[in-house]
């Protein structure tokens, strides 16, 4: 081969490595913003479901129930008294 | 003409030449001469270190379903002093909303950065997003959600940098907040969002759930129940806890007037005390309970013994006065337990003196029960070196000696379970010490269960009864120390007992502070309590 060929040819070579290297760093970047957004996103969910299962909660509080059941659907307490077991024979 | 245009030329040359020697001299002072400097500021904006604390881990009742606390994200609002752009506007707001802050920035102008208020309540946010002030900025934190506000008091809750400032909060911190990772990051200078490397440092452990043995329904029912006692005899405060002997779980630990632990700041800390464990007191006749207990087994005192109380309210046993509610005669020793009477179980307790004092210890009073919840008191019984002649009269019926409720449900517990004692248990996955030799006799907690039984059917603690189960409890009431002095006027009353039916059991005690109304006794404030406690208990568990 000829002296001046080769140089050529590692020129180039040299060239394409440094590109490729670039376009890795370039692609690891990218993924790497990709991936982040993702924690992003889903660290936004888990405060979504903390907030929503709070919301659960407080409407499950069970002194609001207590006053729905109460005023809403006119329930009363009930007496240990007012109980009565009722055993059912099998037929 | 020439010659002109080679000056031109020289001087345009000499001109550029500058400009180079500048930019030479310039990077020499950047790259060598200040090169630490830049690398350092360099660094400082690329390479951050960050420490991260895993999300605080919840609270969850014994379904493991429930839970007691849970994460939430939190407002909190700040200001850039040095920066404000309206300052008139912003201190106007704070003196009218935020006043102490407004103080805070009067005497620290300069300062680059000033919290307005962290953790904003509603009401305080709504305030702040309706003054539409630039200058007034907003930043989440994390808090804490306490769906069961009643369980305030045993769950606790955290300071404004999420760490346990009480109760079981402060009890878990450990375990409920983990341990903090500790990375590099290699950042983006620019929008700092970003960054181009992680390195872990150190790998951080996340918050471990806690499991209690509170039963949340249990928990309100009997809070309910609390707190219509509490207002019907205009009574200043109460407490309760409903126990299974058979594990030690303590299903319910309620205390009333309790606090809102997701509106917390500016509570009466008074409120916030679990005063079934950080308060002890005198609980009056209860101990009458305790001292028969310990005359049956050490065989001072029968059943059926007739004791002469001496037929009236004040009587001297051994040259001491001891005054009694009622005045009765000769009683059998069942009946002096089951009509509270002092005089018959002083007169049981000279003969035992100084080892009545040995089982109370033996009972649990006097030292901590292992439960390990912050701020628990130990109680105290007097030591028989500090007895004067009086002291083993008072500690047979209750004085002389403190103890917290939780003392009581314990030394019930034991009682329930035919002598073998158990530790109390709060939290579900913790193994407690099982005693494998009983404290007392078989025969001997045989007596003491009728003794209680009959109580209940016939003596003191009547309304505590419950048709168609076996209720073992006592009364007491108990005059307050005020100024050094016991007042009849200030009282606590106090009902402890033992439900049982088929196998089922659950110890019961609750108490009552200062009734305002006039015929408050134990028997009329804490027994009715007690039945309505236990009413709740039985239908909750479907035990009917």
């Amino acid at each position: 081969m000829k002296r001046p060929y080769f140089i050529v040819i590692f020129i180039v070579a040299h060239i394409f490595f440094i590109f490729f290297q670039i376009h890795k760093h370039s692609k690891v970047i990218k993924l790497s913003y990709k991936k982040q957004k993702s924690e992003q996103k889903k660290e936004l969910l888990v405060q979504t479901i903390q907030d929503l299962k709070q919301q659960l909660y407080e409407m499950q509080k069970r002194s609001s129930i207590k006053k729905f059941a109460q005023e809403q659907l006119k329930m009363r307490k009930i007496k240990l008294s007012q109980i009565n077991k009722i055993k059912i024979e099998p037929q | 003409m020439i010659k002109t245009y080679k000056i031109r030329t020289v001087f345009i040359f000499l001109v550029f030449c500058l400009l180079y020697a500048i930019i030479l001299f310039n990077l020499y002072l950047i790259q060598v001469k200040q090169s630490a400097f830049f690398a350092d500021l360099g660094e400082k904006q690329y390479n951050v270190t960050v420490s991260r604390y895993a999300a605080r881990a919840e609270i969850f009742d014994r379904t493991k379903k429930q839970p007691l606390a849970l994460n939430k994200d939190c407002l909190s609002a700040f200001i850039l002093p040095k920066q404000l752009a309206e300052p008139e506007k912003v201190k106007t707001f704070l003196r009218t909303h935020f006043p102490l802050t407004e103080k805070r920035l009067r005497s620290q102008k300069n300062k680059n950065f000033m919290f307005v208020q962290r953790k904003l309540s509603k009401e305080q946010e709504k305030v702040i997003q309706k003054a539409e002030l630039k200058d007034i900025k907003l930043l989440k934190e994390r808090g804490r959600f306490y769906p069961v506000a009643c369980a305030g008091p045993v769950i606790g809750t955290t300071d404004i940098d999420n760490k346990g400032l009480f109760g079981i909060e402060l009890q878990c911190n450990e375990q409920l907040g983990g341990t903090p990772a500790i990375y590099s990051l290699e950042q983006e200078a620019r929008s700092g969002h970003f960054y181009f490397k992680k390195e872990m440092h150190k790998k951080g452990t996340p918050g471990k759930p806690i499991h209690l043995t509170l039963d949340s329904d249990l928990q309100f029912l009997v809070h309910e129940e609390l707190v219509d006692t509490i207002k019907r005899w205009n009574a200043q405060e109460g407490a309760a806890i409903v126990m299974n002997p058979k594990t030690g779980e303590i299903l319910a630990m309620v205390s009333a007037p309790t606090f809102d632990p997701n509106n917390f700041s500016g509570t009466d800390l008074e409120k916030t005390k679990n005063k079934t464990i950080t308060e002890s007191y005198e609980f009056g006749s209860i101990a009458k309970a305790f001292a028969a207990l310990a005359a049956l087994e050490e065989g001072v005192a029968h059943i059926d013994e007739q004791i002469n109380c001496g037929g009236s309210k004040t009587t001297y046993v051994d040259g001491r006065k001891v005054n009694t509610l009622v005045a009765h005669g000769v009683l059998s020793f069942s009946e002096v337990v089951e009509l509270s009477n002092n005089i018959g179980i002083a007169i049981v307790a000279k003969r035992l003196n100084e080892t009545l004092y040995d089982h109370y210890l033996r009972l649990g009073f006097g030292k901590k029960t292992g439960i390990l919840f912050p701020g628990e008191q130990p109680g105290f019984i007097n030591p028989p070196s500090k007895w004067s002649k009086q002291s083993i009269i008072s500690l047979s019926y209750g004085y002389e000696m403190t103890c917290t409720l939780l003392q009581i449900a314990q030394a019930f517990c034991t009682i329930a379970r035919d002598g073998y004692p158990i530790q109390p248990k709060l939290l579900l996955d913790t193994k407690q010490k099982i005693a494998t030799t009983p404290l007392y006799k078989k025969e001997t907690m045989d007596v003491i269960k009728q003794i209680l039984e009959n109580t209940t059917l016939r003596g003191t603690a009547r309304r505590a009864g419950i048709k168609g189960y076996r209720v073992m409890s006592k009364t007491g009431t108990a005059n307050l120390l005020v100024d050094g002095q016991y007042s009849p006027e200030k009282n606590i009353y106090t009902c402890a007992g033992i439900v049982e039916k088929d196998g089922y059991q659950r110890v019961i005690v609750a108490f009552v502070k200062e009734a305002q109304k006039e015929n408050a006794y134990a028997a009329t404030v804490a027994a009715p309590l007690f039945e309505k406690v236990a009413e709740k208990t039985l239908i909750h568990d479907k035990v009917v």
